[in-house]
């Protein structure tokens, strides 16, 4: 027979069941704007009956969570995948603030004037005016391009920098993550619900997914391995193995990642992600902004060349010089193998007076794949035979020097061997890494008169500096498939293209992940209303309880005053 | 879908984003009146953009180096008039001059008169623009014409000497043998038969030993004055030792065995042996020291011209009927001395001939200036084009922007009323 008793037990708790309900709606009202938190939800059944089949009232569950848990899966694949578009998109529209400029100021405004001090310097060879603007215009070319090097070599330096603060975040969100595996381990081994410190390790999984790609396998305990890259298990359980921004290894200056196990065993990790900001930031400083360096190099190694070719066999105005030095040198080993690059001819020397009178032409053959330096040496002291006259020597530096005696002075003539080329002589731009280290030669800075225009010491003759005003429009680089300026054009179409392809695939990507979100949001977010609701029908049925407990305490007094 | 405050606040969140960047975007565009600031956006108009202004940038160069030809140009065509004016006046005086009322006297007067437009000629062949020459092709700092030494060290050929051991003793440089005078002429003496002064014999050649003129008695100062040729050239052949004296030749200077059957020397004199020659390198009155290259100058994109006139075609370059201009004055102030109307009426047609020359390179200059002219009419022309081309690819729609802009607004404000109604009211509101 049903004791009334049970019927106030029923009705304890009814009474407690319904302020869980409106405490776990509290909970969810005060966290509505808590990042990752998820609505919990407090679930009831109904108590076993006794064995005459009157009910036992209401039974609470533990409080649980509203969570897809593939729909969180979705989001940390994606995530990813989003933050490469993201970086990708910073970082190029830093080179394009390097290379974009396109006004005067632009690297190719100033070639533009460059030419055009070339193209003046044509037309009036003996103007001291126009060979001083050359001049001027050469070494704001050469400063431009040494600045544009430094820019990307920055640019570099902070994608660096970048990659050790990512490092340093991976590691401490996968202590984190290690530590809310043994939170809720300890929480529901004792069969409680860890539904926070599961919210806090979804969030903290979302965040590491910003990063790098992560694995997720759950165990059955109630913890997660966390595998970032293709194989680099972060956590495994409680345990957290670290990743190190190293300087071991890779390229010089630039930092490799190490993963850290147990017994301080360490792997190299660099290339092992495949999304994520910390991917493409590697990609960024390794491959994309290394291209856009070397198409600088090759602009600027073009420049070098192809004025040089024309300026080394060309003169100005009384510019023979009583001492020349190479502005290369080759190292010991190079001089003694034959010359690279050397091709099979003849190249001239002219010997001339102080008033630039003509006094000797001296011819020297070389033999391509032959002759070391030290052969074209000593073929040049041989064939001149008086060092008084004129006489070449090669430096301890592996640089070769021609001199001539204090009466006389020298000029190249026809050159086809490329010997002045090769070893950097008369030339008008000199650069050994590229980019990095392009200027105007000193002998120019020096003396605008030396700036070549002509040939043979003609005052007049500027079939020297006219060829190089053509170099404008002639192709020139890739196989002379180009001129210059659609070189440089190519590298900021290049660059235009891939800003805005970026950007569309990031808002796409950018809509998926949102949408994803917005999914989560319905799922786990909180509704005030339905909050509210919720808060009126659980007051509602706490009333109702109260009124239950009231009319069986009635009922109590009924019996014990009967 | 259920809908909740976290979605509402994402979704606004983004409306406002988008449209304030759109905004931002159309502001930019509009404040700087560029539709291109960037290369993103629209990398093809930006190449081309670049292309363009480089093209304005390089013809903006061009026509100042065009502006400088041209003064260059018109420079050298006013002394180029100033020399045909001459010419003409010479010719006038010459025509005055061969008809039969001229006399001794007036001769000479003209001759005074020509010998001074051939001074005139010869200044004005050298006249500058700054310290540029304007008629010395590319050597610009160099004077064109000079007058030259009419003493010249004859050139000593001995290869053809027949006796191969008077050619081991016969020393060069123990004697001198200069010619004396102007000419175009290539002259060649040749000894033909062997023997001292007043014995040997030789024959001299015009046209660098091609023909020959009759043999003639070898003396120490010799005219080399072929027959056939020039009749106004005067150029001698003068023979002396190291001192210059012409009779002190002595045999000593010679290494000869006297008992030998060589005839070299005889009583201490030289003995010119059979095929032993005289060159005389044409040496005429005026030299040019110019060059014979000629600026080229760009006019347009890749394309280049030679610039200007030489002295050297204007008045010398003797040979393949050009005329040396000033040993033709030289020649008619000569026969205008010797009062020889003959030579001086055959002058005449020879002066009307180098008018012709002067007269083509007026012609040449006047092309030449016509083509500059064009190019930089044409460069001006491009410049409007490319001015307007630029301003299509780079330049903003205003209107269309002005519209842009409101219409961005319009969306930025739309975005941000609805923030405004996100906080709507809620059922809080309601429940007492």
């Amino acid at each position: 027979m049903p004791s009334l008793n049970q019927a106030l037990n029923i009705g304890a708790r009814a009474l407690s069941t319904q302020q869980r309900a409106m405490q776990t709606s509290g909970h969810n009202i005060s966290n509505q704007n808590t990042e990752g938190f998820s609505r919990q939800q407090v679930s009831t059944k109904a108590a076993a009956p006794d064995p005459t089949g009157v009910g036992g009232g209401t039974d609470a569950l533990p409080t649980g969570r509203v969570f897809d848990r593939f729909v969180q899966r979705k989001i940390v694949q994606e995530n990813p995948k989003s933050e490469v578009f993201q970086s990708r998109g910073d970082f190029l529209n830093k080179l394009e603030v390097i290379f974009g400029d396109l006004g005067e100021t632009g690297l190719r405004g100033i070639l533009n004037e460059f030419w055009n001090s070339w193209s003046q310097l044509s037309s009036q060879p003996e103007s001291e005016v126009a060979r001083q603007r050359v001049q001027e215009q050469g070494d704001l070319v050469a400063v431009k391009v040494r600045e544009m090097h430094a820019q990307l070599v920055s640019l570099r330096r902070e994608a660096d920098a970048r990659i050790q603060d990512t490092a340093a975040q991976i590691n401490s969100l996968g202590e984190q993550i290690a530590e809310l595996n043994r939170q809720i381990f300890s929480y529901e081994v004792s069969g409680r619900q860890a539904n926070d410190a599961r919210d806090a390790r979804e969030l903290a999984v979302e965040e590491l997914a910003k990063l790098v790609d992560v694995n997720l396998i759950e165990n059955p305990n109630g913890r997660v391995s966390v595998i970032i890259g293709r194989d680099w298990t972060l956590v495994e359980g409680e345990k957290f193995f670290k990743t190190e921004a190293t300087l071991k290894g890779g390229e010089i200056g630039m930092v490799g990642l190490e993963g850290v196990a147990t017994n301080n065993n360490r792997r190299d990790i660099t290339r092992i992600f495949r999304s994520g900001a910390l991917s493409e930031m590697l990609q960024q400083r390794d491959v994309t902004i290394v291209e856009f360096m070397q198409d600088l190099d090759e602009l600027a190694f073009g420049l070098a060349n192809r004025i040089n070719e024309l300026h080394a066999t060309g003169t100005g105005i009384r510019s023979a010089a009583s001492l020349m030095k190479s502005t290369y040198g080759l190292n010991p080993e190079a001089l003694n193998q034959p010359m690279p690059f050397l091709k099979d001819g003849v190249f001239q020397l002219h010997l001339v007076g102080q008033d630039d009178e003509f006094l000797e032409t001296y011819e020297f053959e070389v033999q391509a794949g032959m002759d070391t330096l030290q052969d074209v040496v000593n073929r040049i002291n041989q064939t001149v035979q008086d060092p008084s006259l004129l006489q070449a020597n090669i430096e301890a530096d592996g640089s070769m020097l021609i001199q001539t005696g204090p009466e006389y002075r020298f000029i190249f003539g026809e050159d086809q061997t490329d010997l002045t080329l090769i070893m950097g002589f008369n030339s008008f731009f000199e650069s050994l890494k590229g980019a990095a280290d392009l200027r105007v030669s000193d002998r120019i800075l020096q003396n605008p008169n030396a700036i070549s225009t002509g040939r043979d010491l003609i005052p007049g003759d500027n079939q020297v500096a006219l060829a190089i005003a053509k170099l404008q429009t002639q192709p020139t680089m890739k196989n002379e498939s180009m001129t210059f300026d659609e070189f440089y054009n190519g590298i900021l179409g290049e660059l235009g293209l891939r800003i805005r392809r970026n950007k569309v695939e990031q808002e796409q990507q950018d809509g998926m992940v949102r949408q994803f979100k917005e999914i989560r949001n319905s799922i786990s977010g909180v509704n005030m209303d339905e909050e509210l609701t919720h808060m009126v029908q659980y007051q509602k049925a706490y009333e109702a309880s109260a009124r239950f407990v009231k009319t069986v305490d009635e009922m109590m007094d009924t019996v014990i005053n009967m | 879908m259920r809908v909740t405050e976290n979605s509402r606040r994402e979704q606004v969140l983004n409306n406002i984003q988008k449209t304030s960047s759109r905004l931002q975007e159309a502001q930019m565009q509009m404040a700087t009146g560029q539709r291109l600031n960037r290369p993103s956006d629209d990398p093809v108009g930006a190449a081309m953009m670049q292309d363009i202004v480089t093209k304005i940038s390089s013809n903006e160069q061009l026509i100042l180096n065009l502006q400088d030809h041209r003064t260059w140009l018109e420079r050298s065509e006013l002394e180029l008039n100033h020399i045909q004016e001459m010419m003409t006046q010479a010719r006038t005086l010459a025509m005055s001059q061969s008809g039969s009322d001229a006399n001794e006297e007036s001769r000479q007067m003209t001759a005074r008169e020509i010998a001074a437009i051939r001074e005139s000629l010869f200044d004005a062949a050298n006249s500058r623009e700054g310290k540029l020459y304007l008629f010395s092709g590319v050597k610009t700092l160099t004077q064109p014409l000079e007058k030259n030494s009419p003493i010249q060290p004859a050139k000593i050929e001995t290869k053809n000497i027949v006796q191969e051991d008077i050619r081991e003793v016969l020393d060069v440089s123990q004697f001198r043998a200069n010619f004396e005078g102007h000419s175009n002429n290539p002259y060649h003496l040749r000894v033909v038969r062997s023997g001292p002064f007043g014995q040997a014999q030789y024959q001299v050649s015009d046209d660098g030993g091609r023909t020959w003129g009759e043999p003639q008695v070898m003396r120490p100062s010799i005219a080399m004055y072929n027959p056939d040729s020039k009749p106004d050239d005067q150029v001698y052949l003068k023979i002396s030792d190291q001192e210059g004296r012409l009779s002190k030749m002595i045999s000593d200077y010679f290494d000869v065995d006297l008992n030998s059957t060589f005839d070299f020397t005889v009583n201490g004199e030289i003995i010119f042996p059979e095929g032993l020659e005289f060159v005389f390198q044409p040496n005429p009155e005026v030299g040019y020291h110019g060059s014979e290259d000629k600026k080229e100058v760009l006019i347009a994109n890749g394309v280049s011209v030679p610039m200007g006139v030489t002295a050297s075609e204007v008045l010398l370059e003797s040979g393949d009927e050009k005329i040396d201009v000033f040993s033709l004055l030289s020649s008619i102030e000569k026969a205008l001395i010797e009062d020889d109307g003959t030579t001086l009426a055959e002058r005449l047609s020879e002066l009307q001939k180098a008018q012709d020359q002067v007269l083509k390179r007026q012609a040449d200059l006047g092309n030449l200036m016509r083509e500059i002219e064009m190019a930089q009419a044409k460069l001006e022309d491009q410049a409007f084009e490319k001015e307007k081309r630029l301003s299509e690819v780079r330049d903003l729609d205003l209107a269309k922007a002005a519209v842009d802009v409101n219409s961005a607004e319009v969306n930025n404000r739309l975005a941000l009323d609805s923030a405004g109604r996100l906080i709507q009211p809620t059922l809080s509101d309601f429940l007492r």
